[in-house]
């Protein structure tokens, strides 16, 4: 009497089963009419609800489902209500969402984006008061943009060049380089500051005066002093930087040839 | 972009629609089902991993809900009305054709099954979708994703069988076996 468990009964008729494995148990099945009993369950259940439930893949979808994908806004990826201000930053959100729209971002987009570069302002840029370090961004009109020592560092560093601002206290390192689907130049930056505690990690694009526009920038735990930390950093914030370059990026990120090139002719090759 | 993920969920709606009929067995209760899916998929966009698949996130959180909505409850079989059954079955028990079982004979034998189990044999029998799939869409071991689907299955068989229109079943031999 042979001792086949129902699991392994079950995964022949699910066909999860090797070709050797399916051999074998066929050999066992032929000459044992209670194990071809075990199996009757398994293939008659499978086959029942494949063929009860088969039709309705082919079913019109009812047009609510679709309306409710539609309108739906997938919320700001930092919580305003989470945030110093409370409430009052949902309008700066919202303003800054408008002045990233013409971007060609999408409303949606637009405000997880602005939230997060309001939630990393919040944190980082509006604190620096006083007698504090120069602003790592700085506001543009009604953009966020990369201030002196951070646009420097992008416009001219190669991805894992680190350059350090006594002014504004802090070590910029551009991590990657991209463009978006309309050509705009994108680059991932780390920032390492000298006396907070937290460090930062952000994601600007050039606009077509040369400015870096803030898309993201986020306040993200202490990095280690050595320079592979800054491959190493993880947390909430670099996920949602990772997703937004996933989001933004069209084909894949610069090489370094081609950054160098890009470089080289201050980002005019891009386009 | 979101637009698109958006555009790839309207293109989930027919299968994620089916899995949830076979969860739910009722039409509207499915759609209500898909549609909280879809809302809370949109409003936790930022758990999606880009680059994983989001149909099986989109069967977590489908699964998710029906789970959270039966918790403490064995299964809703009991709780159904049994005269609707026996409409739904018909009067006589003779509504099934071709040796095939109904849509509302099969519902209502899953209907009988504890949540986690109905979750599974939807995943699997319904949807196609692998052990391996279903276990990472659970988070729980491949081995429990057997040994409950077998368990769910044997169940439902007896269910099934139980429905008088059923039918005596055939010898089934192993070339015909479904994949």
């Amino acid at each position: 009497m042979s001792r086949v468990s129902d699991e392994v009964l079950m995964a022949y008729a699910d066909g999860e089963l090797t070709p050797e494995e399916c051999q074998t148990l066929e050999r066992m099945l032929r000459h044992d009419p209670v194990l071809r009993q075990r199996m009757e369950p398994f293939i008659r259940t499978r086959a029942e609800l494949a063929s009860a439930f088969g039709p309705t893949l082919h079913e019109p979808v009812p047009e609510r489902l679709i309306a409710a994908i539609r309108r739906a806004r997938p919320p700001a990826r930092a919580s305003a209500s989470g945030l110093p201000f409370g409430g009052r930053l949902v309008d700066l959100v919202r303003r800054v969402a408008a002045a990233l729209m013409p971007d060609g971002m999408t409303p949606a987009l637009a405000a997880s984006v602005a939230a997060l570069v309001v939630a990393g302002a919040a944190a980082g840029w509006m604190a620096g008061r006083g007698d504090q370090p120069a602003s790592l961004i700085v506001a543009s009109g009604s953009h966020l943009v990369a201030g002196e020592a951070l646009a420097e560092a992008l416009e001219t560093n190669p991805s894992g060049t680190e350059s350090r601002s006594d002014r504004a206290r802090a070590s910029v390192v551009p991590v990657l380089s991209f463009r978006t689907a309309d050509n705009t130049v994108c680059r991932e930056y780390r920032v390492r500051t000298a006396e907070a505690d937290r460090d930062f990690a952000g994601l600007a694009c050039r606009d077509a005066a040369g400015a870096w526009r803030i898309a993201q920038h986020v306040e993200t735990p202490k990095q280690a002093a050595s320079p592979e930390g800054y491959q190493t950093a993880t947390g909430a914030g670099i996920a949602s930087i990772d997703a937004m370059v996933e989001a933004m990026i069209s084909g894949e990120a610069f090489g370094t040839d081609d950054e160098t090139r890009l470089l080289a002719t201050g980002w005019q090759g891009a386009r | 972009m979101v637009d698109e993920i958006q555009s790839r969920m309207i293109q989930l709606l027919p299968r994620l629609r089916r899995f949830a009929l076979a969860l739910t067995g009722d039409r509207d209760k499915a759609d209500d089902l898909v549609q909280d899916t879809c809302e809370r998929a949109l409003a936790h966009l930022d758990q999606w991993k880009p680059g994983t698949s989001l149909d099986s996130w989109m069967y977590r959180i489908a699964q998710n809900i029906w789970v959270d909505l039966h918790r403490g409850r064995r299964a809703q079989g009991d709780q159904r009305q049994l005269d609707e059954v026996e409409n739904l079955v018909g009067m006589d028990g003779r509504a099934v054709t071709e040796n095939r079982l109904t849509l509302a004979a099969v519902t209502e034998g899953i209907s009988r099954l504890p949540a986690d189990q109905q979750v599974l044999v939807a995943m699997v029998c319904v949807e196609g979708v692998s052990y391996k799939e279903a276990a990472s869409v659970l988070g729980i071991p491949i081995g429990t994703v057997m040994s409950r689907l077998s368990r769910a299955r044997q169940a439902l068989y007896a269910a099934l069988m139980d429905v008088p229109a059923a039918a005596s079943p055939s010898p089934v031999p192993v070339s015909s076996r479904e994949r």
